[in-house]
């Protein structure tokens, strides 16, 4: 999609007037820039380059000429960059343990007894590049040893769910409620071989979840852990483990609170970067 | 050792709806920040503000990494919000489009203050006025 960008470069004193003029019209927001010594701001806001785009974008400067004389408007319509990939010459392929993880484009050899992620996140999250993520990709790595059931909540690019298959799970199941994020999921499910083993499905919760699995894993947050952990007691097999990441210090001890009430025994919080993972068990008979 | 910051950006986004597409994805892409954890972090942040425009100024030191504070929202939007309206007026001085109490406007003073170059609630309420006459907003009550 290409996208017509507005810029309005206004006195400073201007800039919450201008900047509440593109707020109304462009919701998704805007960015601004100062020009230093000029007392100046550049704002500058988006616009789908469609024909509701362009709508839009009549009524925007006529708005802008009644409420922000002062500012001098441009307009030009910029291509679709993939702006996930530009920061790509800085990627660099993340290891943790026996996993390897890297995008499509680049190349490596893992050896035996190693297992290889090739995978594009897109729009999806889940590059293996965030703390959560690599918290995550560090259980699967601990707890999958061959012949598990694993069950993979919020799993964005299927990065999770990939790496599991490919140390061996017999069957896994990832479950994300984005229609996007379960089409790049498959995609890379099938860019990694392991469709066979690895089961996308549109969802959110595990109300609708029939398996008791040896592993789940949820990078989410909180909010949405507290749904899924009423449930997972029902989806565990006896001594399964239960992993959550996506949030930071200040609320790992909430969720372990969540998880022990939903009986699982707390066996660790392990932290990276900023970020936290808390390892829970479920019960033997 | 400091690290060395390269470059500041400032935005004005919806709180915990954050996307690499415009205008997350022009403004951080060009310094090569990595824009899928600005994204998580900040919608991790700014959950339970859904709804609301949270603007954020991001710091991208030289080895591409980053840090970023939130900012309280911009005050027109509070004031609309407060007054019920979808937007501001076209002629301030001639239209009034809406109407907000001093009550409102202490509030939205006092929520903003930590953003605002005022020593003292009274001041930081007649800037909160001020903004509210640029956009057709009474103060009524």
């Amino acid at each position: 999609m290409r996208w017509i960008e507005i810029s309005v470069d206004v006195r400073f004193q201007d800039s919450e007037t201008a900047g509440d003029c593109l707020l109304r019209h462009c919701p998704a927001g805007l960015s601004e820039s100062a020009k230093p010594g000029r007392g100046r701001r550049v704002l500058r806001a988006y616009l789908p380059s469609t024909r509701d785009g362009r709508i839009v974008l009549s009524r925007l400067r006529r708005a802008l000429a009644r409420e922000a004389a002062s500012g001098s408007v441009g307009v030009r319509v910029i291509g679709d960059t993939d702006w996930v990939s530009l920061w790509r010459v800085h990627a660099k392929p993340v290891r943790v343990g026996r996993l390897t993880v890297h995008p499509t484009w680049m190349r490596s050899r893992v050896g035996s007894g190693q297992a290889l992620v090739r995978l594009d996140a897109g729009q999806a999250f889940g590059s293996g590049e965030h703390p959560s993520t690599q918290l995550c990709l560090a259980a699967v790595e601990r707890y999958v040893r061959g012949g598990e059931t694993v069950l993979d909540l919020g799993t964005g690019s299927g990065i999770l769910a990939i790496a599991a298959a490919r140390l061996g799970a017999r069957r896994v199941l990832a479950i994300d409620d984005d229609e996007l994020a379960v089409s790049i999921a498959r995609a890379n499910v099938r860019a990694n071989g392991v469709e066979r083993s690895v089961l996308v499905r549109r969802g959110s919760g595990l109300g609708r979840v029939r398996m008791r699995a040896d592993l789940i894993v949820a990078n989410l947050t909180p909010e949405i852990l507290a749904g899924i952990l009423r449930h997972v007691g029902r989806c565990l097999a006896p001594g399964g483990r239960f992993v959550a990441s996506g949030f930071g210090p200040a609320r790992a001890s909430a969720v372990a609170r969540l998880a022990q009430a939903s009986g699982l025994r707390v066996v660790g919080v392990e932290a990276r970067r900023g970020w936290r993972a808390v390892h829970a068990e479920a019960g033997r008979p | 050792m400091a690290k060395r910051i390269v470059a500041m950006v400032k935005l004005q986004i919806q709180a915990g709806k954050a996307t690499p597409a415009p205008p997350v994805g022009p403004a951080l892409g060009q310094h090569g920040v990595n824009i899928m954890e600005f994204c998580k972090s900040y919608n991790e942040r700014t959950a339970k503000l859904t709804g609301t425009i949270v603007p954020v100024e991001i710091t991208v030191y030289a080895d591409r990494t980053f840090t970023f504070v939130t900012k309280t929202p911009p005050a027109s939007v509070l004031l609309r919000q407060a007054a019920g309206l979808e937007k501001g007026s076209g002629q301030p001085n001639k239209t009034k489009v809406g109407s907000v109490t001093p009550k409102q406007v202490r509030e939205i003073a006092e929520r903003k203050m930590p953003d605002l170059n005022a020593s003292t609630v009274e001041a930081a309420m007649r800037m909160i006025e001020g903004t509210a006459r640029s956009m057709g907003i009474e103060v009524v009550g």
